[in-house]
């Protein structure tokens, strides 16, 4: 294990920038109309009590990360394999957003660009990042987070200045009752962005100061929670759920219909950059948890020399992930909810808390 | 080591020897500024105008080539779609167009009430070029291709121009609103209300205003005027609100912001003008199994702008009678929108809409004959205006005209 | 592993005087005065300002060996003088007489004692005089230097409004001084080693015993002792030796020329580095916003302070991205630039026959040439230059059509930023970076822009100066130091000191200290 120690304000950062992503662009939710929001707000709930769940196990093994601890609780041989499939998933993950990531930014602006072009240079960047360390990482998002931030707060102001918000658009309230913001909180905003914590549990044992990991990632996730809920809310506000519920990209035409005295217009680069950073955060922590979880695996002791392998293997995985972009959607809405980001989410973690707690029974009787 | 150099070189390589993609020079650029949607000749086929900007004809300071050229010129094409017009163009145009700064898009009348306008739209919503922020016009009485073809005094580009002065008289004689083509959509996809678009004429010989020599006297031959507001049922044009009808639609929408209405005093017709400064309207419904009645209350405030009759302004019994003036004026205009827009079954106003937000349920049984059904509702209106100024004087002049001794 | 011809000659030199021994008993003095007197001839050469003396007392043969351009001719006299003195039949005493001139030049000042033979020439080098005593094999040095200085003038590169306007000169003792002057403490300690082979070169590291950590003084002396080369001119070279990160474009030492400066860092527990020869300080740890500060904020109220700190912020990003974001505004993202500025834009390239990253590279070479010029040029000639460069570079060029106005402003504009970062070595990062940038911009726009800033962050992240992270205290972000960082806020509330780089002695003031207006008509309160 590397010495890195990771304070708890950076850990806060990079929760809130991996949580905001790539979801922040997208419509989040809109299956539920415009109850969109609180069906990000059931999402939340559903992924706090994920985060208890993940916490819990923390606690009994405050130095190790979840590949280490699958295989004290799961025996060796069995553990070591689900540790496998966990490296694969991140990996998996990681070349997931990526094409998110690729594709968003190819609609947005650079539309004669090859993809493997874009995503190429994303994967260059995270690699001489990562090649620095996890540290590095970690205090680039400090400041990172708050050149969203800023940028955020300045697209709210614009959009309000230009008087676009309409309240009307998002009344009436739960207009179609409770049934479809369940339906679009469960699966889809439980595991996506908030059930992708578990890319954390690898990364719980560097912080600095170990009580304090989940009241940190408590509010992290509030924070992103909230930020989400508000992005989603604006944008139904200021263009309508017709259009928002229809749209790619729904933040860029928000942004897009901001035109203050036909001065400021066209303020596109805010949504641009918000893509990027979030992007850049959300795959190259899992990338990076990859390569902890393949390091730890295989015990491998420099963990630099896993990052050009890896990187090449995620580059062309983005690629070959889906053809085009309707099935790339469809996939990532019907088919890895249910069947892949349930069961590594939620399933093995419940199993793990489980066995643990037998376990405590039976020593103590 | 090696192998990092190795990294390094071909990150290198890779920006010098592939290229950029995207990189479009400004002086490949064709600057579109309005657009215009006619019919075409053949079935099915649209002809689309484009007005593009010439840019050394504008800015200031800069040596132009001796103001020969006009400030803009137009380019048309065919095609079924509007971009396969876009790609066609490109025969006649030595640059590729470019969208970003487009404002405004006519559309013909006549295309507007025979094949309606719903498939015009797609383009602005999917490409991430075009703007949602684009205005639209209906041209009336010309086809929209003379429209962007005038040119124009005071601002150079009239597609520019045209945006410019729908938001003038948005503001301050709120006969017509400004409507964008995400209004547009909304409206078309809505089954509580129906899309409005302002119309635009113009005023004189369109064949003089195309040229430049349109700018060279004093009285200007040719000008746009905006005129109208066209109202459409299931994406065709099937009306248009005039004056005191456009009015009272701007009232009940609550997008009135100020104008001048005239009413009559003892001895002369139209001899008071009131200025209205703040006008807020509200819409409450109300279902009941049999009909459904909405209220509608407005709210407003004016000045006296023009007094042409003996009226003593000191007395509050005369601005009572005044505001009451106002009150009748204002809800004579609204009734009037209210019923053409019934007798047309379109509804205008987002009546539906206000149902849904109120009654959701009631809305889901009612929302599919709703153009029909609104025609039957009940509207009462209710207006409580108010004078707050009579201005700087409180007793006109001519009341201090002395009687001539023949 | 990469052989320095310096280091290398080094081991061939000394390999060459073991062979030789002529003077018999190296590397020391010898006893017989004729054999010193005729090795003095040899090793020194026959240099006109090295002056040897003889004087006889009675039958006492005593040498006075100084250099004449190094020395203070009247301190000399006055030190043999004082040495020489004897009573009468002292100088015969063969046994004591030693001990006596030793005693008696005590009585004008410091002397040591020296027998090695190249301590007592290195001793010479620098100004001390050396008596050479006729049947001792030790020599008496006393320091008398002199010799002209520079005055103590104006600081040229780091100039304040308001503040003090004296600088460092080339003479460490007269630096050493003017530190002295500002930190009358007795924790402010002095240690001085010689560096370079040749030169000597003594290199003096001054901090505040107590406030600094002792790890860091450690490595400090273990970076210095490092150092084999064969000369050190200046603090600048010093400072390539010791920096932690050679190959990166940012500094990680910082180097001034105010005394106030070195006193005022000293204060917060750093070290500073003062090179013989070299009128500008060093001093380590560093950190990035660092070089954004400029000695007069402190001497200012701090609403003006904070806003001169965030304009220079400001101004160092526009120096960096500039053209790279015209750049990518023009060729990829035109619908951001508002429609009327766009025509304009549009109006004055209209004829220019490059893409706009050529143009932007064209101008802003040139303008590169032009700064370099300007700082080459002999004053007479700089009227006609800065003419020449505005006609040619600025008019002439955009009525020719070959670069547009447009162009030009932006290179202007981001000139000057350039030129508000107080400290210059980090401006030259920022014309460094300035061109990556562009370039990233001309092939990929806003995306390689965001790209390049995220990289460039997390490189300056990744950095250490002598192992305080480069970025304290924005990451890891540290809240009690954010009143000095980027912003600054009232002296009265800077209660602490920077907490990473001393972990001992943080309180530096009292609470309370805020200054309030007059109560009940007597002296301003404070509270207590």
């Amino acid at each position: 294990m590397e010495k890195v120690k990771i304070s708890s304000k950076q850990l806060f950062a990079i929760i809130v920038l991996f949580e905001l992503g790539s979801s922040l662009v997208v419509g989040l939710g809109v299956s539920a109309g415009k109850d969109a929001w609180l069906a990000i707000l059931l999402g939340w709930i559903g992924g706090m009590a994920l985060l208890w769940v993940y916490g819990y196990i923390f606690r009994q093994y405050p130095n190790l990360p979840l590949t280490g601890y699958l295989q004290k609780i799961m025996g060796k041989y069995v553990g070591w394999i689900i540790g496998l499939i966990y490296t694969i998933y991140f990996i998996y993950l990681a070349a997931r957003v990526l094409r998110d990531f690729g594709e968003l930014l190819y609609i947005s602006g650079y539309d004669l660009t090859p993809l493997i072009v874009i995503n190429c240079l994303l994967i260059v960047t995270i690699s001489y990042v990562l090649h620095k360390g996890f540290e590095v990482l970690a205090r680039t998002g400090e400041n990172l987070f708050i050149v969203i931030i800023m940028t955020g707060l300045t697209g709210i102001l614009l959009v309000f200045f230009s008087g676009i918000v309409d309240i009307k658009n998002v009344l009436p309230i739960l207009e179609k009752g409770w049934k479809p913001v369940f339906k679009a909180a469960f699966p889809v905003t439980f595991t996506f962005p908030f059930g992708e914590m578990v890319a954390f549990t690898m990364l719980f044992p560097y912080l600095n100061n170990k009580e304090s990991v989940l009241k940190v990632s408590y509010r992290a996730m509030s924070l992103s929670a909230a930020i989400l809920i508000f992005t989603t809310f604006l944008n139904l506000a200021a263009v309508g759920l017709n259009i928002t519920s229809r749209s790619t990209f729904p933040l860029l035409m928000t942004v897009g219909k901001i035109n203050i005295a036909n001065f400021i217009q066209n303020v596109d680069f805010i949504s641009i950059i918000t893509l990027i950073i979030g992007g850049f955060f959300k795959v190259s922590i899992l990338f990076y948890t990859a390569v902890m979880a393949a390091a730890d695996l295989f015990k491998v002791e420099k963990k630099e020399k896993l990052v050009l392998p890896f990187s090449i293997i995620i580059l062309l995985l983005s690629l070959q992930v889906a053809n085009n972009l309707t099935e790339h959607f469809n996939e990532g809405m019907k088919v890895v909810p249910l069947y892949i980001h349930l069961p590594l989410q939620t399933g093995i973690p419940l199993l793990l808390v489980i066995v643990v707690w037998f376990r405590k029974r039976l020593n103590t009787v | 080591m090696k192998v990092r150099r190795c990294i390094v070189i071909f990150t290198v390589l890779l920006f010098v020897l592939t290229g950029c993609w995207n990189r479009r020079e400004l002086s490949d650029l064709a600057i579109v500024s309005a657009f215009a949607v006619d019919k075409g000749t053949k079935e099915n086929e649209y002809l689309v105008t484009f007005q593009i900007i010439n840019p050394s004809e504008n800015a200031t300071g800069v040596a132009s080539s001796g103001g020969k050229a006009t400030p803009a010129f137009t380019v048309s094409e065919t095609g079924t779609t509007i971009f396969e017009a876009i790609r066609k163009v490109s025969k006649k145009l030595s640059r590729q167009l470019f969208f970003a700064h487009i404002r405004l898009m006519v559309i013909n009348e006549e295309l507007a009430k025979e094949e309606g306008i719903l498939e015009l739209f797609d383009l602005f919503e999917r490409s991430h070029e075009a703007r949602l922020t684009s205005n639209v016009l209906i041209a009336r009485g010309t086809d929209a291709k003379s429209i962007i073809n005038m040119v124009t005094p005071l601002d150079n580009i009239s597609g520019y121009v045209t945006v410019k002065k729908l938001e003038a008289t948005e503001k301050v004689w709120s006969e017509n609103i400004k409507v964008e083509v995400d209004d547009v959509i909304n409206g078309i996809v809505s089954l509580g209300s129906s899309p409005v678009i302002s119309g635009v004429r113009i005023d004189g010989d369109p064949k003089e205003g195309q040229k430049k020599s349109n700018l060279e006297s004093t009285d200007v031959p040719a000008m746009l005027e905006i005129s109208g507001i066209a109202t459409f049922r299931g994406g065709k044009l099937v009306g248009w609100l005039d004056n005191g009808k456009a009015k009272g639609f701007m009232w009940v929408k609550n997008k009135m912001n100020s104008t001048i209405v005239r009413m009559d005093c003892k001895k002369k017709k139209g001899g008071v003008a009131i200025e209205l400064t703040e006008s807020k309207s509200s819409i409450k419904a109300e279902v009941h199994r049999k009909k459904t009645i909405f209220h509608v209350d407005i709210k407003e405030e004016g000045n006296v702008a023009e007094m042409n009759c003996p009226a003593d302004l000191s007395k509050s019994e005369e601005i009572k009678k005044l505001e009451k003036s106002l009150a009748i004026e204002t809800k004579k205009e609204v009734m009037s929108a209210i019923n053409f827009a019934q007798k047309k079954k379109v509804d205008i106003f987002g009546f539906g809409e206000v149902i849904n937000r109120e009654d959701p349920k009631a809305w889901e049984k009612m929302k599919k004959n709703w153009n029909a059904d609104f025609s039957k509702a009940e509207v009462k209106v209710k207006v409580e205006a108010y004078i707050r100024r009579p201005g700087m004087i409180m007793k006109p002049y001519i009341k201090e005209v002395p009687k001539l001794q023949d | 592993m990469t052989r320095r011809w310096g280091r290398y000659s080094f081991e061939k030199d000394k390999k060459e005087t073991e062979k030789e021994l002529p003077f018999g008993d190296r590397p020391f003095v010898s006893a017989d005065i004729n054999k010193n007197l005729k090795r003095i001839k040899q090793d020194i050469g026959n240099s006109p300002d090295m002056t040897v003396r003889e004087f006889q007392i009675n039958e006492l043969r005593v040498i006075a060996v100084y250099s004449d351009s190094l020395v203070d001719i009247d301190v000399v006299n006055n030190f043999i003088k004082q040495a020489l003195t004897m009573e009468k039949g002292q100088s015969n005493d063969e046994n004591n007489v030693f001990d006596i001139i030793k005693k008696n030049a005590r009585a004008s000042q410091e002397v040591k004692v020296i027998r090695e033979w190249d301590e007592i020439l290195l001793s010479i080098l620098t100004g001390d005089t050396a008596l050479l005593i006729d049947g001792f094999a030790h020599a008496i040095t006393g320091s008398t230097k002199g010799g002209e200085q520079r005055s103590i003038a104006e600081p040229t590169t780091q100039t304040v409004v308001r503040g003090p306007k004296d600088c460092f000169t080339e003479s460490i003792a007269t630096n050493i001084s003017l530190v002295r002057r500002r930190i009358s403490s007795p924790n402010l300690w002095l240690e001085t080693m010689r560096i370079g082979e040749e030169t000597q070169t003594t290199v003096g590291i001054m901090y505040m015993k107590g406030i600094v950590t002792d790890g860091l003084i450690q490595e400090v002396k273990e970076r210095l002792n490092r150092i084999k080369i064969d000369m050190i001119l200046d603090s600048g070279q010093i400072e390539e030796f010791i920096e932690d990160q050679p190959s990166s474009p940012f500094p990680t030492v910082y180097n001034t020329e105010r005394p106030d400066s070195v006193a005022a860092n000293l204060m917060e527990g750093r070290i500073a580095i003062l090179v013989n020869g070299s009128p500008f300080a060093l001093v380590v740890p560093t950190l990035f916003v660092q070089f954004f500060q400029s000695p007069d904020d402190y001497y200012y109220r701090f609403h003006i302070a904070i806003f001169l700190r965030l304009l220079r912020y400001i101004s160092f990003l526009i120096s960096l991205v500039g053209p790279s974001v015209y750049i990518a505004a023009i060729t990829f993202h035109q619908e951001m630039i508002p429609t009327t500025l766009l025509i304009s834009i549009a109006a004055s390239r209209e004829g220019v026959p490059f893409p706009a990253f050529v143009e932007a590279l064209i101008m802003e070479v040139a303008f590169e040439l032009m700064r370099e010029a300007g700082i080459r040029m002999p004053r007479a000639v700089g009227q006609a230059v800065s003419i020449v460069g505005a006609l040619v570079l600025g008019q002439a060029a955009v009525q020719a059509g070959i670069v547009s106005s447009i162009m030009v402003i932006i290179v202007a504009i981001t000139g000057i930023a350039s030129f508000t970062t107080p400290a210059y070595n980090l401006a030259i990062s920022a014309r460094l970076l300035r061109f990556v940038l562009m370039i990233l911009a001309a092939t990929f726009g806003f995306y390689g822009i965001t790209l390049g800033l995220i990289i460039i962050i997390a490189h300056l992240n990744s950095l250490r100066s002598f192992g305080i992270p480069y970025l304290a205290p924005l990451s890891p972000l540290i809240p009690s130091d954010q009143k000095d960082g980027m912003l600054r806020f009232p002296l009265w509330s800077m209660f602490k000191r920077p907490r990473l780089i001393n972990q001992n002695n943080t309180i530096r003031e009292n609470g309370n200290l805020q200054p309030s207006p007059k109560q009940n008509g007597g002296e301003s309160k404070r509270e207590e």
